[in-house]
Formats: structure tokens, sequence, C-alpha cells
């Protein structure tokens, strides 16, 4: 670190113009900044505005003397240190000499004043001025650089926690992935296992039901009465099984068809109307169909969820009343919200999330045929579009089945 | 209605093949009809028909599910065959799959004339004949 280049102030202080003027002489080589006073009160405003390497202070001053400034100068925590030679025209021997000193005086020039001795004190001031100073800013550099050390530890040890965090997260979010690759390993296996189930459970019964068949072809009526009606009962057992199969295998399908396209609901609709044919003209079902959206999905899916909510809306009729079906669709959020409106038995207990869990039956078998899964295709389905399905019924008055497709 | 010289089943089900046996016999839909448990064993016999100077069967009811080699291998491995071996021989799909992928498959391939779902009906077997071979040979 190099010296301070800068000029440091030094403060002369004598009431004599004469005398201000020879020590101005005597210091002027110095290079540094000169600061004249000729009294003490201007000397300690002097003081007020800036900091002093030395204080050349004549001990006979007009008001304040030398002593009562620099006691003044002592008790200023600012100045408490600054070194201060007294001028005085007194000898050492003096008594008013050890007061000065017991007030801090670091020097005597008795005057008149050699301007060799003035400036070789004075230089010895001004350049410990210098070097304090120097140490002072070494000091205030080392201070710096080890907080900036202690900064860049901090920084560290930040680093080395959002590491330690990253690794926790990384660690984290493979097991999240490793989770859901077993989840879609297990889904996948659960759905081979319905489709295989389904496939290889059918075959011995398609046996059993070509046997039963063939049994009645040509024995029935030759066996007792009670051959027969075993005979029926097993026929129907089997035909229900093989029906229940069907439907494990085609729930176990949904979402399997390929890419999704552009599908008419209108055209679906009709399409399934065309399919229920049978049942609507044997009911004498009344079916309005309200302005419908075209979406983006699979025609079979589309086509398995309003099969199985308009041929319920028929199938669950109230006995000797015309059944009435109302499908309509209503814009949300961007997305849809389809109902579809009967007006049969109702259900007991709407809010019974299980209506739609598979081979889960509202009503007796022998009271309504069918196989349970029903509306376990429908919420399937719906819920492959990321919608959800829900129903609002009044027992004996009718139901509305809703589901919404999201956009 | 045409009578065939012979109906080769493909087929592991005993049960199966009894019951095409008797519908095939019922509406006497063929001289001999010949059960077969696999398809690499049908394929021997094939070979060994075409060896010895035997007439091929006219007609094959192929199932899917066979031990060993599946039906649609069978068809791979008989589309092979020189069309002098094979041109007499109409395959026909008899399978008890309710997969419709397993349907869409079967019409793809030319070599199989008819993709049917088991079991076979008197009814069905009465279409096959009159379909395939009523106005042949």
């Amino acid at each position: 670190m190099n010296a301070v280049p800068e000029p440091v102030n030094v403060l002369i202080v004598d009431d004599h113009e004469g005398s201000l003027f020879a020590m101005r002489a005597a210091l002027e080589s110095l290079g540094q900044n000169l600061v004249e006073c000729t009294s003490g009160e201007q000397a300690l405003r002097e003081l007020l505005k800036r900091d002093f390497a030395v204080i050349v202070l004549d001990v006979r001053l007009p008001g304040m003397d030398g002593f009562d400034i620099a006691a003044i100068i002592r008790e200023r925590p600012r100045s408490s240190d600054t070194p201060i030679i007294f001028l005085t025209g007194m000898s050492r021997e003096e008594p008013q000499v050890s007061r000065g000193y017991s007030l801090g005086a670091v020097d005597y020039l008795i005057k008149p004043v050699d301007g060799n001795i003035l400036r070789a004190k004075v230089r010895v001031f001004v350049d410990l001025y210098k070097k304090t100073e120097e140490v002072r800013r070494q000091t205030e550099q080392i201070y710096l650089l080890r907080e900036r050390e202690r900064e860049q530890e901090r920084e560290r040890e930040r680093l080395s926690i959002e590491r330690t965090i990253l690794l926790k997260e990384k660690a984290a979010a493979e097991a999240l992935a490793q989770k859901a690759a077993e989840l879609e390993r297990s889904n996948a296996e659960l759905k081979q296992f319905a489709y295989i189930a389904s496939h290889d459970l059918q075959e011995p019964l398609r046996t059993i039901t070509s046997f039963c068949e063939l049994l009645r072809d040509e024995c029935q009526g030759k066996l007792t009465s009670h051959a027969d009606e075993y005979l029926r009962f097993l026929t129907d057992a089997a035909r229900r099984m093989t029906a229940l199969i069907k439907a494990l295998l085609d729930h176990s399908r949904i979402g399997t068809a390929g890419k999704a396209e552009t599908v008419s609901l209108a055209t679906v609709i009709s399409a399934v109307i065309a399919d229920l044919a049978a049942s609507i003209s044997e009911s004498g079902a009344r079916i309005d169909v309200e302005d419908l959206p075209s979406l983006q999905g699979s025609e079979s899916d589309f086509r398995l969820l309003f099969q199985n909510l308009i041929s319920n809306a028929i199938k669950f009729r109230i006995k000797g009343k015309t059944p009435r079906v109302t499908l309509s669709a209503q814009q949300e959020n961007g997305g849809w919200i389809f109902s579809v409106q009967d007006n049969g038995i109702g259900i007991e207990e709407p809010n019974n999330k299980r209506i739609f869990d598979i081979f889960q039956r509202g009503r007796s078998q022998t009271e309504y045929e069918g196989t349970g899964i029903g509306l376990a295709h429908c919420r399937k389905i719906v819920e492959l579009y990321g919608g959800r399905i829900w129903v609002e019924s009044i027992p004996d008055y009718g139901s509305t089945f809703y589901f919404s497709i999201p956009s | 209605m045409k009578r065939l010289n012979s109906i080769l089943l493909i087929e592991d089900c005993e049960a199966d093949n009894y019951l095409h046996k008797k519908i095939i016999n019922d509406v006497g839909a063929a001289k001999e009809v010949i059960a077969i448990r696999s398809g690499d064993e049908a394929l021997l016999q094939i070979r060994a028909n075409h060896a010895a100077d035997l007439p091929q069967p006219e007609l094959i009811f192929l199932d899917i599910n066979t031990p060993g080699m599946e039906g649609w291998d069978f068809v791979e491995e008989f589309s092979k065959f020189d069309p002098v071996v094979r041109d007499g021989t109409l395959i026909i799909m008899l399978s008890g799959s309710l997969n419709p992928d397993d349907r869409d498959r079967a019409q793809s391939i030319p070599l199989i004339a008819e993709y049917r779902t088991k079991p076979l009906t008197r009814d069905a077997m009465r279409a096959i004949l009159e379909e395939h071979f009523s106005a042949r040979r």
C-alpha cells in the first residue's frame, strides 16, 4: 500500500500575525495544508470542520488561553489523540509547563521559534499521522477482505445447502418417477389381467353353453320335468356369465382405441338410438335430443357412454308409464356438461357413488336385467376425458345423470 | 349341397372338437373330419399329405389360441407353402375371442377367408358351404 499522497491538515494558532507568518514560512516546504488561526475560538471552529495531523498552539492567547483550548480539544473524542505542540515564551522549568503536559501536550517550543526545529517536529507528526492513517486504511482493507472471505464462506455454505436440497429434490423426483412407473406397470398388468381373465374365462363357459344347448335340443322333454328345469337354470346362468365376462372385457378395453378424432355427438346419438330401436319401440319411449356439439375423442367411447345412459333411462322406467328421455348439453368453462334426464323409478341414494362401481346394481337382477357394469363403463370413459359423472334423482319421479367433458 | 371330402380342425379343446365334428356330421358337410391339436402338427400333416400325394383338406377351421404355435403363426407358415400345395385349401378362423382386434387382424390377412366366433352352428356350417363351395368345382 502506498503512502497517503494527499496533504494532511496542520493547524497553527497564534494571535501575532508576525509569528504566524514566520511559522508559515517554516512549514510551507512540507507541502501540507496549513490552517492558520489567530484566536482559540477560531481554532475550535476549524477543529469542528476537519481532522488535523498536529496542532501548533500558542499558550498565550486573548480570551481562552492555549491550555483552555487544549482541554476542550482533549475532551472531544475525535480530537483526543491529536498531538499538540505548545508555543510558550516561558522556560521549561516553569510550573505552567507541567500543566501543559497534563493536558496532553506532546511537546513545547520556546518562542521565538526556530523554523528548522518547528518544521522537523511538525514533519514527525505529519509522518506519524500519515502512517497511522495508512495503517487504519490497511486495517480497513483487511477487514473488508475478511468480510469478503466470510461472505464467500457464507455463499459456499448456501450453495452447499442448495445442492443438498437439489439432491434431495432429485431423489424425491426419482422416487416419484419410480412410483409412477410401478403404478403404470401394475395398471398395465391389471388391464392385461382383466383382458386375459375375460378372454380365458369365456372359453370354457362357451363350452358349457354349447353343451347345455345340445342337451336341451336333444333331451328336452325326454328327461324328468325337474331335469328340464335344471337345464333352464344352467343355460340362464351360463348366458348371464357370458354377458358379465363380455362386459368386463369391454371395460378393460375402454381407452385403448388409438388416436382422438372429431366426433359428432348428434351422429353418435343417432347410432345409439338405432341400436336401441327394439327397446324404444317396445317401451314406446320418447327421446328428445337438444343440440349437441362435436368433441375430440374416440367415437366408440362416446357411443358406449350414451348407449349405457340412454338404455338405463329406458330400462328403469315406472311400469305403465311411457319413458321420456331428454339429452342436453351446456357449455361451462370452455368445456361441456351433458345431462340425460328420465322420468323413471329414480335412485334411493343418489349420493351413493357405489352405483358407478363395477358390478354394483341399484336394483335387483330379477326386476331389472343387466350386468351392473354400465355405469362403471360411463365413469371410466368420463374420467378418461378428465371429467366427472354424477346423478341427481328423486325416487318414483326420475333421475338426471350429468357428466362433464373439459375442453 | 356340396359335400366336402375333408375338413381339418386345428383346435386343442376336446369339447370344441367333439361339438364341431358333430355339427359337421349333422349337416353332412364332409366325408371326413380330422382334428389336430396344434399348428405344428397340422403343418406336418399337410407336408406329409403332399409327400404321399394325398389330397389336402378342402377346409381348415383354425383356432387362435392353440398350444405352441398360435393360429396367426400357422397362417404365416402356411402362406410359405407352394401354391400347388395350398391352393385347394380354404382357411376359416374359428375363434373364441370376443376381442374385436382379433377380427380386424384376421380380416387383414388375405389367406383367411372368414373370421367366425365359436361355437360353429349348423346354420354357420351351411352358410360356409353355400358361400365358398357351391359354385366351385
